[in-house]
């Protein structure tokens, strides 16, 4: 076993996080998660700086989710985003919030989705242009548009 | 709260439900295994039509169902071996590359696996004419011994003709889906 493989478990929420960003079906999501740790098992050996190795896993799991992505998008569910509701939690366990997010994203295309997922992940510009091989520039205007659909969906359901 | 925080919130609260843990090292070597499967089956069809018609060819003693069969294996392997060795496989080491090269590179083997997808129908198309016109000139011009080789011949082509489309159709139509959705990456 690879010595970093303990460390690559401690990623396992923000792993799930990417692969809920492609799949919405929960087992298809747990096959791809599973087919994302086999690849950063067999790629570890590649890893030249162990410091970098949550940007390197969610590398993996990023292009293994495009590669899965679906035919389809489907419209999300219509629970725009209200604060007075924000922290009511749905029967799943999820808050309805976080499923009308997911929901949303996959009508990103992927280039603007995979930009706000490492956003969200909490990397800032140059990580994520290091990540995607584009510009800082070009990261900057992959934000602005994704955050532009997702709010002009969420105010059409408002309205 | 703003609408940026609020994203952030609802994808931080996103968790894994729990599930049984699984055992990857038993999974990558079935994947070994699969891939070596696949591989031994292909040599072990070729050894058989070597053997098959290396023999006869040896001995002499070359029957109808030689002769009608030995055209299936003469296209049948070339191409089915032409595909096996040129076709850059997918690993799943190349998805720690960059995105965009990892989706160059996607987009290369897609672009690949569509080909051989397009030769291997015309193959089967060709087989298939083959084993008709084959058959009509049996039933025409030759003997009963000839029927019964024509009727393996093209029974053997049309099983050939139906797999070959059910699994292309499906590879197809899932690997046009991926190319798409790539090419919006790269080009995005």
């Amino acid at each position: 076993m690879h010595p970093l493989w303990p460390n690559v478990q401690a990623f396992h929420p923000q792993l799930w996080r990417a692969v809920c960003g492609y799949e919405l079906n929960p087992a298809v999501r747990e096959e791809l998660l599973q087919d994302v740790l086999l690849a950063i098992w067999e790629s570890l050996p590649r890893l030249r700086d162990p410091a970098l190795l949550l940007p390197f896993v969610l590398r993996i799991a990023h292009n293994l989710g495009a590669s899965h992505v679906r035919s389809e998008t489907r419209m999300p569910l219509p629970v725009p985003f209200d604060e007075n509701l924000h922290d009511v939690a749905d029967s799943g366990g999820g808050s309805a919030h976080t499923q009308w997010l997911f929901e949303a994203m996959t009508t990103l295309p992927l280039n603007l989705r995979q930009a706000l997922m490492l956003q969200l992940e909490g990397f800032d510009y140059q990580e994520i242009a290091d990540m995607l091989g584009i510009s800082a520039e070009n990261v900057g205007v992959r934000l602005h548009r994704a955050r532009q659909r997702l709010k002009a969906l969420s105010t059409q359901e408002n309205t | 709260m703003k609408f940026d925080e609020l994203l952030k919130e609802a994808w931080l609260a996103e968790s894994r439900p729990p599930s049984p843990p699984q055992d990857l090292t038993r999974r990558a070597r079935r994947q070994q295994y699969g891939h070596r499967l696949q591989r031994a089956a292909e040599v072990a069809l070729t050894l058989v039509a070597v053997l098959l018609f290396g023999q006869a060819l040896v001995s002499e003693r070359i029957d109808p169902s030689h002769w009608l069969l030995m055209p299936f294996f003469v296209v049948f392997l070339p191409i089915a071996w032409a595909i096996v060795l040129r076709a850059p496989r997918r690993h799943l080491r190349d998805a720690s590359e960059r995105a965009s090269t990892y989706a160059r590179l996607r987009l290369s083997q897609l672009r690949t696996g569509l080909r051989d997808l397009w030769l291997a129908r015309a193959t089967a198309w060709a087989l298939l004419a083959y084993a008709l016109a084959a058959n009509v000139v049996a039933w025409l011009l030759a003997g009963p011994d000839w029927h019964n080789a024509g009727l393996f011949l093209l029974a053997s082509a049309v099983v050939w003709f139906g797999a070959t489309l059910w699994l292309s159709g499906r590879l197809r139509r899932q690997w046009l889906r991926e190319y798409r959705a790539v090419r919006r990456l790269v080009s995005g």
